[in-house]
């Protein structure tokens, strides 16, 4: 008897459940469809009827669905501007306080995190810090987008190959593309994403490993996992192209891209069919912030002052292509931060008050109107996620944090001798890029002075500091390497004519002179060069994995390994070199190769005056080479190299002869460049630490208002 | 500054920026177009009413001359080639030497040039009862409806495999990799709108054209001239700020040759080394930025008289 009772019940609950969860899972489907409703058909109203019904029918059952139905109808009547919004969201809060996702989401609407009666002030507090591990030499951590309401934002991973939509209101994140490490991934790089005003797609970026060509997709936000993309524009004349922003329609992407001759171009994409429509051919820097007016008729950049300038203005540009207006004409620096919602002004950062502060430009007419207005100062070095529907304006901001390290070990035994030091005492945090000079007496290294680089040459003996203004004509540059003679380094950069090469520094007066400059189809990047030891050649690579020798006093240049001419094979990535390290002796080059059949990589060391290359090192995934600096020991007895394992980076020393690679005892956690002194005891390199936030800055519409 | 452009009345072809910088000052409009289209062609602009603005840029070749030097009135010889005129409402920089940095300044500058048209402005003002300022504008307005674009390049760049044949793709490669002409030819319509030397004023051991630097009198600039269009190259011979080339084949040649080395050359003039057939090639890549060349309103938005 008992038992039957006992099977009575439990069939009686079971069936309870059943019931139960068969309600649940019917409440949520006619959550989706509602959704669909409103995101993919656009109907708001009879969204708002379907999220009604949902409250009525499951008010007592599922409060979980019944408060999301709220706070989605509730966006709907924001979204058609209607008062009664604000009931909703207000009634989240004071009856569901136990659903804490949707009672954030409620407060978020309503304008901060707290209630409060009075007057709100200014706000800028932090909603979210990228603690996904910054890995050194990787790009990951470009630009984020903000959803209009707030809730979603966009990030990439470190690789640049996962773009991810996180929800700011729960802390979830989902992947929008499979990632992975860069050439085994089929998406190549992503840089830049945009979310439709509707929150139902995304545009993105997805460029070759060498942005050789770049398109961008489309894809679908609704539903869950990894969403089927469509490709929107890709064409082989264009090297890069990012979605800077959507209409407000809807319809067109605000795009940057860059042609093979170097020419930067904003235009507009038609979300519909991809028509690239080209609005205005400017400096071959270009911009990299776009933001439709409200009523969609202008977009605002920035772009430099001119072809001497780092700095910038902001310009104003109708989308039909009838007039642009210098919206922000200024001697300082001035970034375009986005429109206000209601397009009364334009607020960009300028550094016209001695630091970067954000400011707002008056807009009436679509022209400028009365002098700019400081909303707040000292916002920092931001880039702009944009301004939702309610004013909130996110910002994202990173910091990076450079410092060159001195250290002491033995190459024989791998101990360390002395432990790290920090030579640099001034502007620490922005000191990278060191290289012994080639009697080992000093050491150089760069130091970032806010928008300046200043080469320091410190005496070893006596700590004495020399500085070296570098020519604001090479605005870009890396790779510090001293030359032979001691008289100049060399560096890989980028002139302000948007030239890319090597370039020599004069060590005592600073000049700049190009000694290899890559035609604009060559898609080099120079990831290291080397002076023979009598000066007279110099050897470099591009990142397709050619090797070159220049000599110095004809110009003549010769292939020593000729790397293939795209990036992917038949049956996907293919094996490059690159980069490179010359031996003291000068006869062999290391070189890094990459070979993604066999998921390994290897260091190959390849006679300067003709043979086969020889293997000397190789590993395979997970274990990675450290694709940077490989210093030769100065006795040419073996090379450095990095290596990054399960457990963190390692430091390793890999002799020629065989024998077996010794690690380092040193924390290398944050290596970047790595340079032996010719003592071969004293190592010089220096690490990186990044950090990345989001922050919402709140409230500061009223203050512009007042103004006005 | 406000950039206005009267975009209903002239269609941008394929190939070029849909903005067009049109000084606030100076907005285009279909009636300034239409008179700047006439007084393109009046002879009366010329002292002795022989010479017009069409006689060296004639519209039958893309607004350029056959003859090496300019032939104004009276067959007086002047220094330099007239050159096209197709696409300069994107310029920055006119003539040259560069010394105009606006349209409305440039077009009078002929009228008033002793080797030219050798006019007062005052007389050419009583002559067709204009007053300076309404000529220059519609002169500038005018040539700002002067556009090339649609060609072969722009089709095979925005997805027409089939505008280039292989030759011409080949020639393509060329002139953006091995025979870097892309570090003076870049964007819509093919030029920096930058000065450089390449050594053409450079014979004997000498300058013949000081260039630029007779406007700057920077030294870096001595011997530089502005980088010209090569849209609509195939039609536009001879070529060089002083007409010297009579073929593009002659021009390949002579940038193959790396120029004519003199001490201020442009640091890109470098031997190219091209082969015969890369030659070959690369000149047939530049025949294929003729397209169609447009002047005038649209037809469209033209007010019959």
């Amino acid at each position: 008897m008992t038992s039957r009772l006992t099977h009575l019940l439990l069939a009686i609950a079971t069936t309870v459940a059943v019931v139960a969860a068969d309600q649940n899972d019917t409440a949520k489907a006619l959550l989706e469809a509602a959704r669909k409703t409103a995101v993919v058909d656009g109907n708001l109203t009879a969204a708002i009827r379907q999220y009604a019904a949902i409250v009525e029918t499951y008010s007592k059952s599922d409060r979980a669905t019944v408060a999301d139905a709220l706070v989605r109808m509730a966006e709907c009547y924001e979204k058609l501007g209607d008062t009664q919004a604000r009931k909703i969201y207000e009634r989240v809060v004071r009856e569901f306080s136990d659903q804490t996702g949707q009672v954030a989401l409620a407060r978020v609407h309503l304008g901060r995190g707290e209630r409060s009666d009075g007057p709100r002030a200014m706000a800028l507090r932090k909603v979210w810090n990228n603690e996904t591990p910054q890995i050194a030499g990787a790009r990951g951590d470009t630009q984020y987008a903000i959803s209009a309401d707030g809730r979603y934002m966009t990030y990439v991973d470190n690789y640049n190959t996962a773009l991810v939509l996180r929800d700011l209101t729960t802390g979830a994140d989902r992947r929008l593309t499979s990632g992975g490490y860069p050439g085994s991934s089929p998406w190549g790089g992503i840089y830049q994403s945009a979310i439709s005003p509707d929150g139902a797609q995304v545009a993105f970026n997805s460029c070759t490993a060498n942005q050789t060509t770049c398109e961008i997709r489309v894809a679908s936000l609704t539903g869950t996992g990894i969403p089927v993309s469509r490709r929107l524009f890709g064409g082989d004349d264009v090297t890069f192209i990012a979605p800077l922003d959507w209409s407000p329609d809807g319809k067109w992407l605000a795009v940057t891209l860059q042609r093979k001759d170097r020419t930067a171009q904003v235009g507009l994409l038609a979300v519909s069919d991809g028509a690239l429509r080209v609005l205005k051919s400017v400096d071959w820097r270009g911009t990299t912030r776009m933001f439709f007016s409200p009523d969609g008729r202008d977009v605002a950049f920035d772009l430099p002052l001119n072809e001497t300038s780092i700095k910038r203005d902001v310009f104003v540009l109708a989308t039909d292509g009838s007039r642009e207006v210098a919206a922000v004409a200024h001697p300082s620096n001035d970034i375009v931060i986005g429109w206000t919602p209601d397009g009364a002004h334009l607020l960009f950062a300028s550094d016209r008050g001695g630091a970067m502060g954000l400011w707002g430009q008056g807009f009436r007419e679509r022209k400028p109107q009365g002098a700019p207005e400081l909303v707040k100062p000292d916002i920092g070095n931001v880039s702009p996620l944009g301004i939702t529907r309610t004013g909130a304006l996110y910002l994202g901001v990173r910091a990076t944090n450079q410092d060159v390290e001195l250290a002491s070990i033995d190459l024989t035994t791998g101990k360390q001798i002395a432990p790290p030091v920090k030579p640099a005492l001034r502007f620490t945090g922005s000191n990278s890029q060191p290289t012994w000079s080639p009697d080992g007496k000093s050491l150089a290294y760069v130091s970032e002075r806010g928008e300046e680089s200043v080469v320091v040459i410190r005496a070893m003996e006596t700590g004495d500091i020399r500085e070296l203004n570098v020519p604001p004509g090479l605005p870009y540059f890396s790779g510090l390497t001293w030359a032979p003679d001691g008289g100049s380094f060399a560096v890989r950069g980028q002139d302000l004519k948007g030239r890319v090469g090597v370039f020599r520094i004069d060590a005592r007066s600073g000049d700049v002179v190009p000694i290899r400059l890559r035609s604009p189809a060559e898609y080099l990047t120079y990831e290291g060069f080397f002076w023979s030891p009598d000066a007279r050649r110099m050897y470099y690579h591009g990142n397709l994995g050619s090797i070159y020798e220049l000599d110095l006093a004809s110009g003549n240049e010769r292939i020593l390994v000729s790397g293939p001419s795209t990036d992917d094979g038949p049956k996907g990535p293919i094996s490059r070199m690159g980069p490179i390290s010359l031996s003291p002796d000068g006869r062999w080059i290391a070189a890094y190769r990459s070979e993604p059949a066999t998921k390994s990589q290897t260091v190959v060391l390849i006679p300067v005056d003709g043979g086969e290359p020889q293997e000397l090192l190789r590993v395979s995934e997970p274990e990675r080479i450290g694709n940077r600096s490989m210093p030769w020991a100065p006795d040419g007895h073996g090379i450095l190299i990095k290596k990054e394992t399960s457990v963190g980076t390692e430091l390793w020393f890999v002799p020629i002869s065989g024998e077996s690679p010794r690690k380092i005892d040193l924390d290398v956690r944050s290596l970047g460049t790595v340079r032996l002194h010719p003592d071969g005891r004293q190592i010089a390199f220096d690490s990186t630490q990044f950090s990345s936030e989001v922050w919402v800055l709140e409230n500061f519409l009223p203050a512009l208002k007042a103004r006005r | 500054m406000i950039w206005l452009l009267l975009a209903a009345s002239l269609v941008i072809p394929l190939g070029l920026d849909l903005y067009m910088p049109v000084p606030e000052e100076n907005p285009m409009t279909v009636e300034k177009i239409e008179l700047g289209r006439r007084l393109f062609s009046d002879r009366r602009l010329s002292r002795d009413s022989s010479t017009s603005c069409a006689s060296c840029h004639s519209p039958e070749r893309a607004f350029s001359t056959a003859r090496p030097l300019a032939v104004g009135l009276l067959g007086r010889v002047g220094r330099r080639n007239a050159p096209t005129l197709i696409n300069r409402g994107y310029g920055r920089a006119f003539f040259w030497d560069a010394r105009s940095a606006s349209l409305e300044d440039q077009v009078l500058k002929p009228i008033q040039d002793p080797n030219e048209m050798d006019l007062t402005i005052d007389e050419a003002s009583s002559r067709v009862g204009l007053d300076a300022t309404t000529i220059s504008q519609a002169l500038a307005s005018y040539v700002r409806s002067i556009l090339s674009g649609d060609a072969p390049y722009d089709r095979f760049i925005n997805g027409d495999r089939a505008a280039l044949s292989p030759e011409q793709q080949a020639g393509l490669q060329i002139f953006r990799g091995k025979g870097n002409c892309t570090a003076c030819h870049v964007g819509p319509t093919f030029t920096d709108e930058r000065s450089h030397n390449t050594g053409v004023a450079w014979r004997d051991g000498r300058l013949h054209d000081k260039g630029r630097f007779a406007v700057s009198g920077r030294s870096e600039d001595q011997g530089a001239f502005k980088t010209p269009t090569l849209r609509e190259v195939g039609r536009t011979a001879p070529y060089m700020h002083d007409g010297s080339l009579a073929t593009l084949e002659d021009v390949v040649q002579f940038y193959d040759e790396g120029g004519r080395a003199n001490p201020n050359r442009d640091a890109e003039i470098r031997p190219l080394h091209l082969t015969a057939s890369e030659k070959g090639a690369l000149i047939a890549f530049l025949h294929t930025l003729s397209g169609t060349v447009s002047e005038g309103v649209d037809p469209r938005g033209r007010q019959e008289p």
